[in-house]
C-alpha cells in the first residue's frame, strides 16, 4: 500500500494550516510543512511538529527540502516572483527527487470575474480578462500540466471563495456587513462559489489518494449552490444583525466598473501625473521640485484665457458621477458577486470519489463556533 | 555627546533595527559604542546599513569594560545568561521583555543587580503611555466608581517575524502568544489591578506554542472584588483594546491609543468622551516610546534613579505567566471535527 510522505509547500497560510492541522490530527501520515517565514505560522507552531523554512526562489533548499518526499501539496501563494520562479523551482526539484503525486492549488480567477455561462465545468478554455492573479494562476497551471506530461502525475485544485474557521473572505465579509459597506447585487441571487476549507483539504487527501484523474484541472466547491442572498443571511443570523442587506442592479455595476476601468487606464493615469496631489507628493525630490516650479512659472506667465485654454486641455473637463451611496464598488466582496456561474464540482465527485467531510449543518456549525470563539 | 551614556546593544535582529538601534541613534543621551551579536554578520549588517562608526563584535567580554549600560534584545532564553554576565561586570542592563523566562531566572538577576550595585530596566514600553499613566492615576482614586468587570483583547493575524524564530519556540521564547505579545498586557495589569487571587487560564497548545489563550481572573483587594478576562490571538485580528465596566463609566483604551481614553457614561452609553492628560506638552507627544525607554535608562544610569519597570516587577509578569501555564486547560475548539486519539496523546 502507497504511503504518501507528503511535502507541503506554503504550509503557514490558510489552506495549508489546514491541511497540516488535519494531516497531524489524523496521525496516519508522514508530511513535513514547509514555510516561507515565521511569521504567519502561529497556527501551526502550537502542534508539536517541525517547521522547515524554505526560500523557494532558491532551488538548492527546495531540492534539499524535498529529498526523500514523494508527494508534493503546493499552496504557496505571494507576489508574482514567488508563485512563477517559486513554483518552477518547485516543479524542477520534484522531477528531480523523483515525486509520485503533485498537487496544485489553483484557482477559478482564470476564468476572470465574469466568466461566461460554458465555465460552470473544467472543459470551458480559461479566460481571465484583465484579472492579474488570473492570469498569473493560468501561467502556473500551464507549468503544471507540463510538470504531468514530463511524467509526475499532477492535478490542479481550483477552489473558489474559501470559507470556514480562519477564513479572512468570511472575517472580510463580517467586517464590511458590521461596517453596513456590502450590498447584494440582483439581490443576491448569483452563486457565492464557496468551499469550507476542511472540504478543499478533503479534496486534497482524496487525490493525494487517487490513482486516477491526474493531469487534470478540478473545480472545487460545495456541492449544495449557495447564493450571495443565503450566504449573507447565515452571517446576519450568526451575529444576529437585523437590518437588510441594500440591493442594486449588476448592469448597474458593471457600469461604475467600467467607468473605474476607464480611469485607470492611460488617460486615467495621465491624469494623474498633471494632477496637483502627484506633484505635491513628487515634489519630495528637489530635482523634480525645481522642474515643476520652473514649468508652474511659465504656466502663471500666461494671460488668463491662455491659461484656462491650457488647464482644459491638459486635465480634460471636470466630470461628476452621481452618487452612489457610498457604495464602492470595485470593492472585492462586491465585485465577486458579478460572477453568474457556478462551477460545478461534479468532475472531481465522479472522477475522483470526492465526498465532502462536512455537510451544511457542519459546515454552519464549526464557522459559528470559530465565529464566537473570537469574539465576533 | 559628552553626556550622553555609552551604551552596547546586544542582539542585532528584527527588534533592535526596527525599534532599539533607530531609539539609540535619535537620542542626544546615547552613545553607541558597540553592537554585539554571536553572528557577527548580522551587527555587520546593521552597521553598514545605518552607516555606524561603532565597534561590532562577537562577544560581549571585549566591550564590556567600554560602556555604561547594555541593551539586551536577544532571544528570551538568552535574557538570564547574558544579564547575568553583564550585571557580574557592575553594568547596569535594559532587558528587552521579558526580562527571563522563568521567575526563579528573575529573582536571580534581580539579587544580583544589588549586590553589585547595577539596576535593571524591562523593555515594556507600553508603560510610558500616558494614557497608561492616566488610567492608573485614575483607578487608584476611584475615578470610574467599583469595578464590576474588564476585558482585554489583542489579536493579529500572523505578524512579528524575528530573523532566529525563536518565538515559536517553547525552549527559547517561554511560551506562545501569552509570552510573546501578552507579556505587556500582563505588566499592565498588575500595574493597575494588582495580582489576580484566582485564575483560569485555557490555551490552545497541542505540545508547540499557544497561538491562542483566554483568561478569567478574579480580584479582592484594595481596589474591590472584581472579574477579568482576556483573549490573545497570533492567529485572529482582534477588536485589539481594553474595556473597563466600572460603578460610573464604561471606559476603552484602544491598544493603538497611547494618549487618550475614551469614557461613556454608565447612565447614558450612547455619549462617548475621549480624555487625556493636559500635561503632555508637544515634544513630549512627538517621542517614540523605545526612546523614552532608553533614555530613561540612560539617565539612570547617571543619576541613579528608579526604572519604571525595574526587574523586581517584571518578575511578576514571569510569575503570572509560570501560574497561568502550570494551571492551563486545554481551549475548546469545536471547529476541529476530526480530532482524534492524536489530540490526548500529545496534549
Amino acid at each position: 500500500m502507497f504511503e504518501p510522505r507528503i511535502a507541503i509547500f506554503g504550509a503557514s497560510g490558510f489552506v495549508g494550516s489546514a491541511l497540516v492541522e488535519r494531516l497531524f490530527f489524523d496521525n496516519t501520515y508522514n508530511f513535513k510543512a514547509l514555510i516561507h517565514s515565521f511569521g504567519n505560522a502561529a497556527r501551526l507552531a502550537r502542534l508539536p511538529i517541525n517547521l522547515t523554512p524554505v526560500d523557494v526562489l532558491d532551488f538548492d533548499l527546495v531540492n534539499k527540502a524535498l529529498s526523500g518526499y514523494d508527494v508534493v501539496v503546493n499552496c504557496l501563494r505571494g507576489g508574482n516572483a514567488l508563485m512563477i520562479k517559486g513554483l518552477k523551482n518547485i516543479i524542477k526539484a520534484s522531477q528531480k527527487n523523483k515525486v509520485r503525486k503533485f498537487i496544485h492549488i489553483g484557482s477559478i480567477a482564470i476564468y476572470g470575474n465574469n466568466p461566461p455561462p460554458g465555465s460552470s465545468c473544467e472543459t470551458a478554455p480559461p479566460q481571465p480578462g484583465s484579472n492579474s492573479y488570473g492570469i498569473m494562476k493560468i501561467k502556473q497551471d500551464e507549468m503544471v500540466f507540463r510538470l504531468h506530461a514530463s511524467g509526475v502525475p499532477s492535478i490542479i485544485l481550483c477552489p473558489s471563495n474559501i470559507s470556514g474557521p480562519y477564513s479572512v473572505f468570511v472575517m472580510s465579509a463580517i467586517e464590511k456587513l458590521l461596517s453596513k459597506e456590502i450590498v447584494l447585487i440582483d439581490e443576491g441571487r448569483y452563486p457565492a462559489n464557496l468551499v469550507h476549507v476542511d472540504n478543499l483539504v478533503e479534496a486534497i487527501l482524496t487525490a493525494i489518494k487517487s490513482d486516477e484523474g491526474w493531469g487534470e484541472r478540478y473545480f472545487i466547491n460545495e456541492i449544495e449552490k449557495t447564493t450571495w442572498k443565503e450566504f449573507y443571511e447565515e452571517l446576519k443570523e450568526i451575529l444576529n444583525i437585523k437590518r437588510e442587506l441594500v440591493s442594486i442592479s449588476r448592469d448597474e455595476v458593471m457600469e461604475q466598473l467600467e467607468k473605474t476601468k476607464n480611469s485607470n487606464g492611460f488617460m486615467g493615469n495621465l491624469r494623474v501625473l498633471r494632477s496637483m496631489e502627484f506633484r505635491k507628493a513628487m515634489s519630495i525630490l528637489p530635482a523634480f521640485k525645481k522642474i515643476d516650479n520652473f514649468i508652474a512659472d511659465i504656466f502663471f506667465r500666461q494671460k488668463p484665457d491662455i491659461q484656462n485654454k491650457l488647464r482644459h486641455k491638459l486635465m480634460g473637463p471636470v466630470i461628476i458621477n452621481k452618487e452612489t451611496n457610498g457604495i464602492n464598488v470595485s470593492d472585492p466582496l462586491i465585485r465577486v458577486q458579478i460572477r453568474r456561474v457556478y462551477h460545478s464540482p461534479e468532475k472531481i465527485v465522479s472522477k475522483l470519489n470526492y465526498t465532502p467531510l462536512l455537510d451544511y449543518q457542519q459546515r454552519r456549525k464549526t464557522t459559528e463556533s470559530w465565529l464566537r470563539f473570537v469574539n465576533c | 555627546m559628552h553626556n550622553a551614556a555609552k551604551i552596547a546593544i546586544v542582539g542585532c535582529g528584527l527588534i533592535t533595527r526596527s525599534a532599539h538601534l533607530p531609539a539609540a541613534l535619535r537620542s542626544p543621551k546615547i552613545n553607541l559604542i558597540a553592537l554585539v551579536d554571536s553572528q557577527i554578520e548580522n551587527a555587520e549588517v546593521l552597521r553598514n546599513t545605518f552607516a555606524l562608526n561603532c565597534k561590532i563584535s562577537r562577544n560581549l567580554s571585549e566591550i564590556i569594560d567600554e560602556v555604561e549600560g547594555v541593551v539586551i534584545a536577544t532571544p528570551n532564553d538568552t535574557h538570564y545568561p547574558i544579564a547575568k554576565a553583564i550585571l557580574e561586570k557592575k553594568v547596569p542592563v535594559l532587558i528587552e521583555k521579558p526580562i527571563t523566562t522563568t521567575y526563579e531566572d528573575a529573582i536571580k538577576l534581580c539579587k544580583l543587580a544589588e549586590t553589585n550595585n547595577a539596576f535593571i530596566s524591562v523593555g515594556y514600553r507600553t508603560r510610558y503611555y500616558p494614557s497608561v499613566i492616566m488610567f492608573k492615576r485614575l483607578l487608584d482614586r476611584a475615578y470610574f466608581g467599583r469595578i464590576n468587570h474588564f476585558h482585554y483583547e489583542f489579536g493579529t493575524h500572523g505578524g512579528w517575524a524575528p530573523v532566529s524564530g525563536y518565538n515559536l519556540d517553547r525552549e527559547k521564547s517561554g511560551g506562545g502568544v501569552l509570552v510573546v505579545s501578552g507579556t505587556h498586557f500582563l505588566d499592565r495589569m498588575l500595574y493597575w489591578f494588582g495580582e489576580p487571587k484566582e485564575i483560569i487560564y485555557r490555551d490552545d497548545s497541542y505540545g508547540g506554542v499557544e497561538a491562542n489563550c483566554k483568561a478569567e481572573l478574579f480580584f479582592e483587594n484594595k481596589l474591590g472584588v472584581f472579574t477579568g478576562t482576556f483573549f490573545m490571538s497570533k492567529t485572529t485580528k482582534l477588536k485589539n483594546k481594553f474595556i473597563l465596566d466600572a460603578e460610573s463609566y464604561v471606559c476603552e483604551l484602544s491598544e493603538s491609543e497611547t494618549e487618550r481614553i475614551s469614557l461613556s457614561p454608565k447612565n447614558d452609553l450612547d455619549i462617548k468622551m475621549e480624555i487625556y492628560s493636559n500635561t503632555i506638552t508637544d515634544n513630549e507627544q512627538k517621542i517614540d516610546y523605545f526612546q523614552r525607554q532608553i533614555e530613561e535608562f540612560a539617565e539612570n544610569i547617571h543619576q541613579r534613579g528608579k526604572p519604571t519597570i525595574d526587574g523586581w516587577f517584571a518578575a511578576r509578569s514571569v510569575k503570572l505567566i509560570e501560574e497561568m501555564y502550570k494551571k492551563r486547560l486545554q481551549l475548546d475548539e469545536p471547529w476541529i471535527i476530526y480530532k482524534n486519539a492524536a489530540v490526548s496523546e500529545h496534549v
